[in-house]
C-alpha cells in the first residue's frame, strides 16, 4: 500500500483541501464494482481478481454487501488448503465501509486510520454502489488539479498582457447565465466612452462584443470574451471550450440557427449573430474544432 | 418627435426617467421582438418598441444608444430590469397599448420609419 496521505498537515494546499471536502466520494469511486457471491469458491474469486487485476472482491447478497475477500485471505487459503471452500466460510464479515454522500475527505482519513487498500462504498438504503481505493483518489484529485491548472493558465496567458499602449480585459462568460448576458459588453462600451471613442464606432464594437457573449452564453459550454485595445485596433474575441460548431460555412449563413425556443423567446437565436458580428467587423475570423474561437477586428481610424 | 410627447402620445406608465429624456429625439422607431433584428438595424436613436420583458431587451437598447424603450401591452418590468435601466440610463416605459396600436399612432403623428 502506498504512503497514507496525511490530512492533518497544515502544509497542504488550499487547492487540494477545498477539493477534498468539495469532492464527494461518489465523484472519486470506482462503480463498476466486481462482486463475488457467497457460495462461489475462494479459487473462482481469485480467477476474477487475476483477470481484473484487483486485490479486493466485496461479496454480495442481492445488493447487500454482506463480507469481502482480501488477496490475503487468498493467500491464506492457498497455504491452508482452503481455496476450493466457499466465500461465505473465509470472508471478513465485519467491514468498514464508506458512503457514498461522505466527503473524499472521510476517505482519506479512513485509509489513514485503518490499513486497508479499498472501501465498500453504500449509499444511503445500505446498497453498494462502489469500491474506492487510494489510487481512484490520486487520479481524480490529479485530473481536478489539472483542470484548475488549465484554467489559471488559460486565464493568465491573457491579463497579464498590459503593455505599454495597450488596454485588455477578459471577461468569464458563463452557459446560459441570461441574468449576465451582456454585463461584459455593458463594461467595455463604458471604457471606449471614457476615452471618447466615436460613437458610431463604439456601437459596432458593442455589436460584436454583445452578440459575441450571447452566442457563448446561448451556444457554448462556457468560456471568455477577450477585448484588447492596442492603438487603433480593437480586438474582441470569444473564446470557448466547445462544443464546437459541426460546419462553420452553415453558421455564417443568415438565418441558420440551431437554438431552441425557450432561447428564440428571449429575443434570440434568429442565426443573425456571426453575419452580424461580420458585417460591423473590419476584419472577421472563426475557427471551430472541439471548442470555438469569434475573433473582430475594428479600427478607430475609420470615423 | 420628443420622447414626452410619444410617452404623452401612447399613454404610457414611466419606469425609469434619467435627466432630460422628455427632450431626447426619437431618431427612428423599431417594433419587434426580436432582439437580434434590433442588433442588425442601423437606425440612429432609435425609440425600441417591444413586447418582450426581459434584461436582454435593455442590454440590447443600451448596446444600439436606443433613447428610449417601450414595452407594449402594459407589460410591466421587474425590478431588475428597471434597475438595469437606471444603470444603463435607459429612458424605460410601459403602453397600454398594442404593438400595432403604438406603431399607427406613431405612424399617424409623423414619427418613424
Amino acid at each position: 500500500m502506498g504512503k497514507a496521505i496525511s490530512l492533518n498537515s497544515q502544509n497542504l494546499p488550499t487547492v487540494l483541501l477545498d477539493l477534498i471536502f468539495k469532492l464527494k466520494i461518489k465523484d472519486v469511486m470506482s462503480k463498476d464494482v466486481v462482486t463475488g457471491t457467497k457460495q462461489e469458491s475462494l479459487r473462482t474469486i481469485q480467477q476474477r481478481m487475476k483477470l481484473r487485476g484487483i486485490t479486493g472482491v466485496p461479496i454480495v447478497d442481492g445488493p447487500r454487501l454482506i463480507g469481502i475477500i482480501s488477496i490475503d485471505d487468498i493467500l491464506n487459503a492457498f497455504d491452508q488448503g482452503h481455496i476450493d471452500d466457499p466465500a461465505e466460510d473465509h470472508m471478513t464479515r465485519n467491514i468498514i465501509v464508506l458512503e457514498d454522500d461522505m466527503p473524499l475527505s472521510f476517505a482519506i482519513s479512513y485509509f489513514n486510520k485503518h490499513g486497508f487498500g479499498r472501501f465498500p462504498v453504500l449509499d444511503k438504503k445500505r446498497c453498494l454502489v462502489g469500491i474506492i481505493t487510494n489510487r481512484d483518489i490520486n487520479t481524480s484529485l490529479l485530473i481536478e488539479v489539472n483542470r484548475i491548472v488549465e484554467q489559471l493558465e488559460g486565464e493568465r496567458e491573457h491579463t497579464q498582457v498590459t503593455l505599454e499602449g495597450e488596454h485588455s480585459k477578459q471577461f468569464p462568460v458563463k452557459k446560459h447565465d441570461f441574468e449576465h448576458a451582456g454585463k461584459a459588453s455593458t463594461e467595455i462600451k463604458k471604457f471606449l466612452k471614457e476615452r471618447q471613442i466615436h460613437p458610431t464606432l463604439i456601437r459596432r464594437i458593442a455589436v460584436a462584443s454583445y452578440e459575441m457573449e450571447m452566442n457563448l452564453v446561448v451556444h457554448s459550454d462556457g468560456g471568455r470574451l477577450l477585448f484588447t485595445m492596442n492603438g487603433e485596433r480593437i480586438e474582441i474575441s470569444a473564446v470557448d471550450q466547445g462544443p464546437g460548431i459541426p460546419d462553420v460555412d452553415k453558421a455564417l449563413e443568415v438565418g441558420f440557427s440551431t437554438a431552441n425556443e425557450w432561447i428564440r423567446s428571449l429575443g434570440f437565436g434568429a442565426g443573425m449573430g456571426l453575419p452580424n458580428i461580420k458585417r460591423v467587423s473590419d476584419e472577421f475570423s472563426i475557427a471551430s474544432d472541439k471548442g470555438t474561437t469569434v475573433r473582430s477586428v475594428i479600427f478607430l481610424g475609420d470615423e | 418627435m420628443k420622447l414626452g410627447d410619444v410617452v404623452k402620445l401612447l399613454g404610457c406608465s414611466v419606469h425609469n426617467e434619467p435627466p432630460g429624456w422628455q427632450e431626447r429625439e426619437a431618431g427612428a422607431v423599431f417594433a419587434g421582438d426580436l432582439m437580434s433584428d434590433v442588433l442588425v438595424h442601423e437606425g440612429e436613436a432609435t425609440l425600441l418598441l417591444t413586447a418582450l420583458n426581459s434584461d436582454q431587451v435593455i442590454r440590447t437598447a443600451d448596446i444600439v444608444d436606443a433613447c428610449g424603450v417601450i414595452l407594449v401591452n402594459n407589460k410591466i418590468p421587474q425590478k431588475s430590469i428597471i434597475a438595469l435601466a437606471a444603470e444603463t440610463g435607459m429612458p424605460l416605459f410601459s403602453s397600454p397599448l398594442s404593438l400595432y396600436r403604438c406603431c399607427a399612432d406613431l405612424g399617424n403623428a409623423g414619427s418613424g420609419d
